[in-house]
């Protein structure tokens, strides 16, 4: 049987150590071994179809331009695995984490200021915008998983011998996360894991679409359009100015898609639509995983091919009552890039006019839609309690009717559902929930981006800003989300519970000033693990919502409360306050509140309510600064309102404040 | 197309959502086109087609609980909690009506009005007066709806539907009963006058 095309092999030299001292003799260069003398150094040479994806680089990458026919670069491939490179280089280009339109950026030279002064073989480290000295932490640990000379025996036979896209990312994980895609700064933003999980994904879905005939002439068709070098196919790099922006023959789609639902819970159960929405979830994955390139609960962004419906791959979530809401770009294979979108509509809202005009010549589209399910014209009443969009019928339960359609209350009655402990009755509750915000998350990786490049002095940097990819960072972003929000449930399992076990965003614990502290500080822990460099504020696209109230309190208002947090840190309790604190606030608060001041603090709040004032507030902490210094100290320094020191310490540090308000 | 802009304040309101689990019925925060219809026709005697957007930071949500009296019976039935939108410091609630102008509704019949809106009039919520009044031509604009219509009512509007989100409004057919009408929600994509916007969008068509 003929081995498969692993495209995610193709940036395996990536993971040698070139300047390992034992290596020093084979003078290796680049990150491929299309030229590598397998006879000077009595070394087999793979001969499995992954081993073509060596030349993707062919000829100083002028196998973009050239004919795969007839052009020099193609001639030293077989023409049965020309239309692989070929799909491959195109799924390289499309998941890098800037536009390959920038020529390439020596290592260690980025920096003006810095370059003479840099050794050669600066150390190769993946540099996470969001957690800097991420490769640092994992002391002990090296990038390269091949350093020695029978290690570069291994790494050519590993190109023959594995078997699966899957096997070779588990195998090599650990390597793989610490090394860059590209080394040179700034590009070493990505991991390699992501990079090529991203290339292997994107290359199936063109293999699976694209019509390949190979006959006397190869071609290589998608949509019915026929190209015959890389260059056709993606047109242009370039959205602006006169030059390489060609329209391309191949177009496709990158689409960002929010499942949302209309559901109002009722009772408890009724979160179980957090349980289906998660097997929808499952089942989507399996069978559209290359195409869903990465996701989180309510999340999916997707690669797909002109003419897929999303109709059609969405049907089971509609069926069940949730709706999708997207946005889709579509482009030309040249410019696509999962954040295009946000490019071509600000183009559009400040009227540039030349560069609307070759996204216009490119036939470049941005949509924003809705799939919703099969509705009714008109409902006779009663209609659904908790969807609202379905006929309901009668039910009824411990003496209460309600009106429920068939859907919901399958939803309500299917698995275990969670139940509050005996012991929590007649208490007050907290529940809680983890955010991603993944529009926030955009702009935060483009922002912080920005700031990198501008720390480094280099030349063309707005051009290199303008050419960020976000898709590869944001998917490790959310891989490091994730892991977080695991790690907080191992330093957490005894103080909260899971109301879904295999839900990790959402949670809920008896109310006690100490466990509210207790699970904020859990969870500064861990975000300045996995997020230290990521600020903890408004813009910052992690937040985490916790809303108190007493246990017989209505469920919806908890989702209600969660459904757009305003901060990084929001507290709410029932009908008494919500307030949202940032990273800064709260570990202030936390650290210097002493149990002392609660009526000056409550005096601060009814001025400045009374006022609206904060001169006035200042002229009263003035006067009391000698007996009030921890406020004073909190107000003058952190610039906190005395309101939100006021409503922090009344869950936090008054014994019984919260019954008797 | 022009529209009547009514400016008025409000006590407190109740625009309800359907009741959860008998007890629990939460509150709107925008004012469908059903509650101006339903507001006007009880004030004025007649058939008014508007939309109304409270003014953000105006208002804030309350609980207020009540016990309804089955009449037949001459028994109360269970207690329940109804949400509600109450004034956000010693002012009133703010909101913007909007109506459309056509040769029956001129601005004339609003001055000085005082009317109830939404629910529990008896207990003194959703009276509404109008401070001022204007007469408006807003621009076509592309963008995220920000208040709720019967979906047949767009065209009444200028409203044309790009993506929508559709749901239901409540349409009385007479003194007791009626069906529920399929409606345009909040964030529909709509080219509509830019007053009905949450904010101006540049999408594809």
């Amino acid at each position: 049987m003929e081995k498969e095309f692993i495209a995610e092999l193709h940036d395996i030299g990536k993971l040698l150590d070139k300047n390992s001292p034992e290596l020093k003799r084979y003078n290796l260069t680049g990150h491929t071994f299309e030229k590598f003398d397998f006879g000077k150094f009595g070394i087999e040479k793979p001969t499995s179809p992954s081993w073509w994806g060596q030349y993707h680089h062919h000829n100083k990458s002028k196998i973009n331009d050239e004919d795969l026919n007839t052009g020099d670069s193609w001639r030293d491939i077989p023409q049965e695995y020309r239309p692989a490179l070929f799909l491959l280089i195109l799924a390289d280009h499309l998941a890098s984490s800037i536009s390959r339109v920038l020529p390439p950026i020596p290592s260690g030279s980025s920096n003006k200021d810095e370059s003479k002064d840099k050794p050669k073989d600066e150390p190769k480290e993946v540099l996470k915008l969001w957690n800097r000295d991420f490769y640092k932490k994992n002391k002990g640990k090296y990038w390269a998983a091949f350093k020695s000379e029978e290690d570069l025996k291994k790494l050519f036979e590993i190109i023959d011998t594995i078997t699966s896209p899957e096997e070779f990312l588990s195998q090599y994980n650990e390597y793989l996360i610490l090394t860059p895609e590209d080394e040179a700064k700034p590009k070493n933003i990505t991991s390699l894991y992501t990079h090529i999980e991203l290339v292997g994904k994107i290359y199936r879905v063109l293999k699976r679409h694209c019509e390949i005939k190979i006959e006397s002439v190869l071609e290589l068709k998608l949509n019915g359009e026929a190209v015959k070098t890389i260059k056709e196919a993606e047109g242009g790099n370039r959205t602006e100015g006169n030059q390489n922006i060609k329209k391309g023959k191949w177009q496709a789609r990158f689409v960002k898609c929010y499942i949302k639902y209309p559901h109002s819970f009722v009772r408890l159960q009724d979160i179980n639509l957090l349980v289906k929405r998660n097997k929808l979830a499952e089942d989507f994955f399996a069978e559209y995983k290359d195409y869903v390139m990465f996701h989180t609960s309510d999340f999916i962004s997707l690669f797909l091919p002109i003419g897929m419906e999303l109709k059609e791959m969405f049907k089971d979530f509609l069926n069940n009552g949730f709706f999708i809401e997207y946005i889709e770009t579509i482009a030309d294979l040249g410019i696509l890039r999962s954040n295009l979108d946000i490019k071509v509509i600000r183009e559009r809202e400040n009227n540039k006019s030349d560069i609307t005009k070759v996204f216009n010549s490119r036939n470049t589209r941005v949509y924003r839609k809705i799939l919703l399910p099969e509705m009714l014209d008109k409902i006779v009443p009663p209609i659904c309690d908790i969807c609202q969009i379905n006929p309901g019928k009668e039910r009824m339960k411990e003496n209460i009717k309600e009106w429920i359609c068939d859907k919901c209350y399958e939803v309500r009655e299917s698995g275990e559902s969670f139940k509050y402990p005996d012991q929590w009755q007649e208490n007050k509750i907290v529940w809680f929930k983890f955010n991603l915000n993944t529009e926030k998350l955009e702009n935060w990786l483009q922002k912080a981006f920005e700031k990198y490049v501008d720390s480094l002095n280099i030349n063309n940097a707005q051009t290199i800003k303008d050419e960020f990819r976000s898709l590869a960072c944001q998917s490790d972003f959310v891989k490091d989300y994730k892991g977080m929000i695991k790690t907080f449930w191992h330093k957490a399992s005894d103080l909260a519970k899971k109301p879904i076990s295999n839900y990790d965003e959402l949670g809920v614990f008896l109310y006690s000033g100490e466990n509210v502290k207790k699970t904020i500080e859990a969870f500064l822990e861990v975000y300045n693990e996995y997020f230290p460099d990521c600020e903890g504020d408004y813009l910052s696209p992690i937040s985490l919502s916790l809303s108190i109230s007493n246990v017989k309190y209505p469920i919806r208002e908890h989702f209600r409360f969660f459904e757009s947090p305003e901060g990084f840190i929001n507290i709410r309790n029932q009908n008494i306050f919500h307030s949202s604190y940032d990273k800064k606030e709260i570990k202030w608060l936390i650290n210097n509140l002493q149990s002392k001041g609660l009526h000056f603090l409550y005096k601060l709040a009814s001025i400045y309510e009374k006022t609206g004032s904060e001169i006035s507030v200042i002229v009263e902490i003035m006067d009391k600064r000698k007996s009030q210094q921890d406020i004073s100290d909190l107000y003058s320094k952190i610039k906190i309102p005395p309101e939100k020191i006021l409503n922090f310490y009344r869950i936090t540090e008054v014994e019984n404040e919260l019954y008797k308000t | 197309m022009s529209f009547i802009k009514l400016n008025v304040e409000i006590d407190s309101v109740i625009i309800g959502e359907r009741v959860k689990g008998g007890i629990y019925r939460p509150c709107l925060e925008t004012i469908p086109s059903s509650t101006i219809r339903g507001a006007f026709k009880n004030c004025l005697g007649l058939e008014i087609n508007g939309v109304g957007i409270f003014v953000k930071d105006t208002y804030q949500i309350k609980d207020f609980v009540y016990s309804v009296k089955d009449k037949f019976l001459e028994t109360a039935k269970m207690p329940f909690v109804t949400e509600f939108l109450s004034p956000n410091g010693n002012s009133k609630i703010k909101a913007e009506i909007y109506i459309v102008k056509n040769n029956v509704i001129s601005p004339k019949l609003f001055k000085g009005l005082e009317f109830y809106l939404g629910a529990l009039k008896s207990k003194g919520f959703g009276k509404t007066k109008v401070i001022e009044i204007e007469e408006i031509s807003p621009d076509i604009k592309q963008g995220f709806l920000n208040v709720r219509i019967y979906e047949d009512e767009c065209d009444k509007f200028n409203i044309t539907v790009l993506s929508p989100i559709y749901g239901y409004l409540f349409y009385p057919t007479d003194i007791v009963s009626g069906i529920y009408k399929m409606a345009l929600l909040e964030n529909s994509l709509v080219k509509a006058p830019e007053i009905f916007l949450k904010e101006e969008t540049f999408y594809d068509k």
